[in-house]
């Protein structure tokens, strides 16, 4: 008998069925046939790579020497206290410029927006600050970098700034909320009732004008409000806690947190204000009018200095239910969080009120920040390295393995949390609008963008720099400019 | 130890059926243990047992095998190898930190799935021409190796188990037909050789 033989050709037709049907079978069966495969493990691939989450939270305006952790031993801030426990904390962080928008700009795309080349006011009303303006096109943010590896992007904030379409600071994330409302934002019609809140309001200074348009809309926008979770800080935690229930099922993800409070106008709820002011009669100081403090009465410094600092507890109150969520979620195992702000705020110290861009002192030029790894990686300790805001984007790509962007020039500090060396940085240098600032291990200097109106202060014996010596140290003034400032900035600085 | 070597094609009928149940063993790791990574812990033994097997297949045909088939052959020997090292990497060692990206231990074995896919595939495309392997045995893993292709190259959930497990059985089944084959044409040179008659192989 003769044996039936399969050919080659045979085969390779048969197989090639085979497969095509396999493969349509995978293709097209994916959604209807997956239906019926309801009672078969849904797990089957090996689990690893990278798991981690990141959630960064930014406070506006949230001074170092204002909490628990960093000396003070009467604000309350038990949670941010907490979490620098768990956490690598720097002492040192400065932002590289200042103030908000600049400071976003540089933890969004990890490049320094100091020295401001290139500002393009956008529009005639935006904030006449230099370097304030959307992020270039032409720069890629952080969001962008961790879609491209599959993150899920989520953003929440109430920090106004960035709610005009063409900011575009939202690009990059999947999903986001703007908590409207905060300050000026163009919220709500102003109303004859914001009008009446208007009369206990302290409007004057410097800036009496700005601080009036400023309070009447926020006035109007804050109408109606009931109970505490109506206000800004616990509206922006909350739905960031709603959005980590959510985003637990898509993990990994990103989620920014950017909290407004406690920047002016400070108005919390009165419990908080108890806290730190017995009473007070007058009109409220609910913002400070940028400039010289001398229009403010003591009284009313120490009113206004309690108000903020019950925003700040506020904050704290509420990044605590936020941090309970994620912990009671499980997502703080695989999760890094970084908390940093942004600038500081002055309440009459060194003659100054808000943030004065000729007035770059402690009060306005400390922040904290603070990384938390999952893995316990650094908790507990310190660093006294110049950290910045533009370190935030390298930090985190760095810590999942992930090379900077080639256009970043923030330091990747997640080296730190390993106990090694991020790249020397043996001074530092910040910009906020027409004033330079440099410090290094001995002196701190503020200066006109073109080293005119020099201040110097000796920090070894000098911390709270009270003490102008520039006059006396001429030498040291203009090694701090050229050699910090100037070859920091790449050149003599523009100017507009 | 040549009967050894030649019988040892059978591994890949315990290899293909460990295999071909790790999407439970998952599920049972997961419900006892909270975790798969007790199951993936266990796991290597199935890529080892066919890798074993699939050498011993080689073996059988290495004579008259062709480049292509040699090709397959080391292709899916890479793969396995693979994803042995990297299990055994990933869950005794752990030498990939969990928050790192990059996690060279885990892409190892997402490669070597990948791999060896296509070395199963070209192996079985490429062996029937050689006639040491039975056809009844290779179409059933051209196929199953397609599916383990597919399922290997992104999660599927439930419907990539299920392909996941006909990646097994079609190694499963190589096995047993070699096995069946072998048997029988080891009778029939028997009987062959009781009758005197001359049995072509």
């Amino acid at each position: 008998m003769k044996e039936r033989t399969l050919t080659r050709r045979d085969f390779l037709k048969v197989a090639g069925a085979g497969a095509a049907g396999a493969t349509m079978l995978g293709a097209a069966g994916c959604g209807s046939l997956a239906n019926s495969f309801t009672q078969v493990p849904e797990e089957y691939l090996p689990s690893g790579g990278s798991r981690m989450n990141v959630i960064l939270v930014i406070i506006d305006s949230l001074r170092r020497d204002h909490l628990g952790v960093y000396g003070n031993d009467w604000i309350k801030t038990p949670n941010l206290d907490a979490l620098a426990k768990e956490s690598l904390r720097f002492d040192r962080s400065h932002p590289e410029s200042l103030p908000t928008i600049l400071a976003r700009r540089a933890i969004h795309t990890g490049i320094r927006t100091f020295p401001f080349r290139d500002w393009q006011k956008w529009y005639d009303e935006d904030v006449n600050l230099w370097g304030w303006q959307p992020i270039p096109r032409g720069q890629i943010t952080l969001a962008e970098i961790l879609l491209g590896e599959g993150f899920y992007n989520l953003i929440v904030t109430d920090t106004l700034h960035q709610f005009r379409p063409f900011y575009d600071m939202h690009r990059g994330f999947h999903a986001f909320d703007f908590i409207r409302g905060q300050e000026r934002d163009y919220f709500r019609p102003q109303s004859p009732a914001s009008d009446k809140k208007m009369k206990n309001t302290l409007i004057g200074g410097p800036s009496a004008a700005h601080a009036e348009e400023i309070m009447r809309q926020y006035w109007a926008n804050t109408l109606g409000r009931q109970g505490e979770e109506d206000w800004f800080s616990p509206q922006v935690f909350t739905k960031a806690s709603e959005y980590l229930e959510m985003a637990k099922d898509s993990q990994p993800f990103f989620m920014l947190v950017d909290n407004y409070d406690p920047h002016e106008p400070w108005d919390p709820p009165q419990k908080y204000i108890d806290l730190y002011s017995d009473g007070f009669d007058g009109p409220e100081p609910v913002t400070s009018s940028s400039g010289p403090s001398d229009w403010l009465t003591e009284s009313q410094l120490k009113r206004m200095h309690a108000r903020y600092s019950a925003e700040v507890t506020m904050a704290d109150h509420w990044l605590g239910h936020f941090l309970d969520k994620a912990d009671g979620l499980g997502i703080l195992e695989n999760t890094m969080l970084i908390l940093l702000s942004d600038h500081g705020h002055a309440f009459g110290e060194h003659g100054y009120a808000g943030k004065v861009p000729g007035a770059l002192y402690p009060e306005l030029l400390d922040t904290i920040f603070f990384i938390r790894h999952p893995g316990g990686k650094g908790a507990g300790k310190t660093s006294d390295y110049y950290a910045s805001t533009h370190d935030v984007a390298p930090t985190i790509l760095g810590s999942m393995g992930l090379q900077p962007h080639p256009q970043m020039e923030g330091q990747d500090l997640s080296v730190v949390l390993d106990g090694k060396d991020p790249g020397p940085r043996p001074h530092f240098t910040a910009g906020y609008h027409d004033h330079v600032w440099t410090r290094d291990e001995k002196y701190a200097m503020f200066s006109l963008y073109n080293g005119s109106d020099p201040h110097l202060f000796d920090l070894e014996n000098d911390p709270k720099m009270d003490k102008n010596i520039a006059s006396s140290n001429p030498d040291v003034v203009k090694k701090m400019f050229d050699e910090y400032i100037i070859k920091d900035a790449g050149g003599p600085l523009p100017h507009y | 130890m040549s009967f050894l070597l030649k019988w040892s094609g059978i591994l890949c009928v315990p290899g293909g059926v460990l295999w071909a149940l790790a999407p439970t063993g998952v599920y049972i790791s997961n419900l006892a243990f909270h975790t798969p990574n007790v199951f993936w812990k266990m796991f290597w033994p199935a890529p080892l047992l066919i890798l074993l097997g699939l050498a011993a297949l080689q073996l059988r045909q290495s004579g008259r095998s062709g480049s292509l088939e040699k090709l397959g052959f080391f292709v899916a020997v890479v793969g396995l190898v693979l994803i042995i090292a990297a299990d055994i990497g990933l869950y005794w060692f752990r030498i990939d930190d969990i928050f790192i990206v990059t996690a060279p231990a885990y892409n190892a074995f997402r490669l070597g799935l990948l791999v060896v896919a296509v070395g199963s595939i070209l192996f079985a495309v490429t062996s029937p021409r050689d006639g040491a392997l039975p056809t009844w045995g290779l179409l059933p893993f051209v196929v199953g190796s397609m599916c383990g292709l597919i399922s290997f190259s992104r999660d599927l959930g439930s419907f990539g188990a299920v392909l996941w497990a006909l990646f097994g059985v079609g190694w499963a089944w190589l096995g047993l037909s070699f096995v069946v084959d072998g048997f029988s044409s080891f009778l029939r040179t028997r009987r062959a050789a009781r009758g005197g008659v001359t049995v072509k192989q």
